[in-house]
């Protein structure tokens, strides 16, 4: 082993972060990974693939609204990811693969030329395949509250430009900052404010016109 | 109005901060405006609470799920590639290859490096009426060897036509010279085709430069409108085959750069 393996295999050991470049830092034993799938190892590119593939096919759900339509494109993404992994040259792993996880979204979205089915949330309903994390209150008159306003918020969601719905998807329901948003999008924060700010108006628009559904404090005069 | 349009766009400008804000993505400076604005502004206060319910709203939305894995199985195969030399090379070519087919077809045109055919071009049957009754004209005076010139007509009707009788055929262009009364020493053909000239002296042909007039007898004629001469055999540049070879190479360049560049597809950075 030479000093470089053994600095990275110590990291390892102790879940350090390493310093990759552009001031990025990625996990030691992602790096790893990631180091070992460029050289080829299929069952290392594996292992991020599950610990990644939750989280992507997530988003391109929420931006295709359509589950079967987003299983394959999460798959395109990693056959797509893995063929360019050797492009990779660090940093935000999870960002890059939701780089091409949109781009890949967006490229069905115009070649499938319609507005994409909104049937998300039905599809959930109806599939437990496709079923959120059950983490709900056991009261079936909320449960079904919460099921139909989830159902129009995705309506709401679909309303948007594709642009603007992967940026609230990935900021306002991932969770993302801005700046990986930004990075994930290959645009600039300034973009992701104001694309955001659009994005928020027209979807709390669109809910003001089922406020049984809102919460009261919602609406405003 | 001053006044109310400042204040308008100092409102509208809170407005546009609010999202940012909600995130805390705004200076320190602007959330310090932003929080003195919003203490004395009750629309922008209350903006602020449904934009904040609309965000945790979305926060609760669950992350749909599905049970399908999407590990890889077997490595995709990698897509072929070109090396760079060549793909530069096949760019480099191809635009190369269409402009020498260009330059071909238009030297080809203007008959460079083709001056027998250049000469001889016959547009239509009427000039070679023209030339007909001029060299009749001419015809009692067998003056020698005499040239056509390079735009004259390929036949002309000397006098001694009679010489020559009306068994003659024309198969393609041909030129007297001289005199061509039968036995006359002078007297030269030059015959690109078939020819049966009944009591003349032999017709030699001759490679390259025709020269003198050419007899025709128009009503031997076959397509008396039609050039006399046609592209042939003139012993010039050989634009044919290398227009075709020109051609033949643009289309495999155009097709190997085409093979290349594949369908489009996007690739992360």
């Amino acid at each position: 082993m030479d000093f470089v393996e053994v600095i990275q295999a110590y990291c390892i050991v102790f879940s350090i972060p390493v310093y990759v470049n552009q001031g990025n830092f990625m996990q030691a034993d992602e790096l790893n990974l990631v180091t070992r799938s460029q050289q080829g190892d299929m069952a290392a590119f594996n292992l991020l693939v599950e610990r990644y593939q939750a989280q992507v096919f997530g988003v391109a759900a929420r931006i295709l609204g359509n589950p079967t339509s987003a299983e394959d494109v999460s798959q395109e993404t990693f056959v797509s990811a893995y063929k360019a992994l050797k492009s990779f040259r660090g940093g935000n792993l999870r960002a890059w693969l939701l780089r091409i996880a949109s781009n890949l979204c967006y490229d069905y979205l115009r070649a499938s030329k319609r507005r994409p089915e909104q049937s998300l949330d039905a599809a959930m309903e109806a599939n437990p395949s496709f079923g959120p994390a059950m983490s709900e209150s056991y009261d079936p008159e909320k449960l079904a509250l919460q099921s139909e306003l989830r159902s129009e918020i995705q309506k709401a969601l679909m309303t948007l430009p594709a642009d603007q719905r992967s940026i609230m998807v990935l900021v306002d329901v991932e969770g993302f900052g801005y700046d990986e948003a930004a990075d994930s999008l290959g645009v600039a924060v300034g973009t992701v404010k104001s694309r955001l700010f659009r994005a928020r108006e027209k979807v709390r628009e669109y809910l003001l016109k089922k406020p049984e559904l809102l919460p009261s404090k919602f609406s405003h005069q | 109005m001053k006044i109310t349009m400042s204040i308008f766009s100092r409102h509208t400008k809170f407005r546009e901060l609010l999202s940012a804000y909600v995130d805390g993505q705004v200076s320190e400076r602007e959330a310090v405006a932003m929080e003195s604005h919003l203490a004395s502004c009750a629309a922008c206060q209350a903006e602020l609470d449904s934009l904040r319910m609309t965000v945790s709203m979305l926060r609760a939305l669950p992350r749909p799920s599905t049970a399908r894995s999407f590990r890889l199985v077997a490595p995709p195969a990698p897509a072929p590639r070109m090396s760079p030399v060549w793909t530069w090379s096949l760019r480099a070519a191809a635009p190369a290859a269409a402009v020498l087919l260009l330059a071909l077809v238009i030297t080809d045109a203007l008959g460079v490096g083709s001056p027998a055919r250049a000469d001889l071009r016959v547009s239509s049957s009427a000039e070679m009426t023209v030339a007909q009754e001029a060299s009749q004209q001419d015809a009692a005076a067998p003056s020698g060897q005499e040239e056509i010139a390079a735009s004259s007509l390929a036949e002309a009707i000397d006098a001694g036509e009679e010489a020559v009788g009306g068994e003659q055929e024309i198969a393609r262009a041909m030129t007297l010279q001289g005199t061509p009364e039968a036995g006359s020493e002078d007297t030269e053909m030059t015959v690109a085709g078939g020819l049966a000239v009944d009591g003349t002296p032999e017709g030699e042909f001759v490679d390259g430069a025709i020269t003198g007039k050419a007899l025709v007898d128009d009503s031997e004629f076959a397509e008396p409108g039609v050039t006399a001469i046609e592209a042939g055999d003139d012993g010039g540049f050989p634009y044919l085959p290398l227009e075709i070879a020109a051609a033949a190479l643009l289309i495999v360049l155009v097709a190997a750069l085409a093979y290349r560049s594949g369908p489009r597809r996007w690739r992360p950075r």
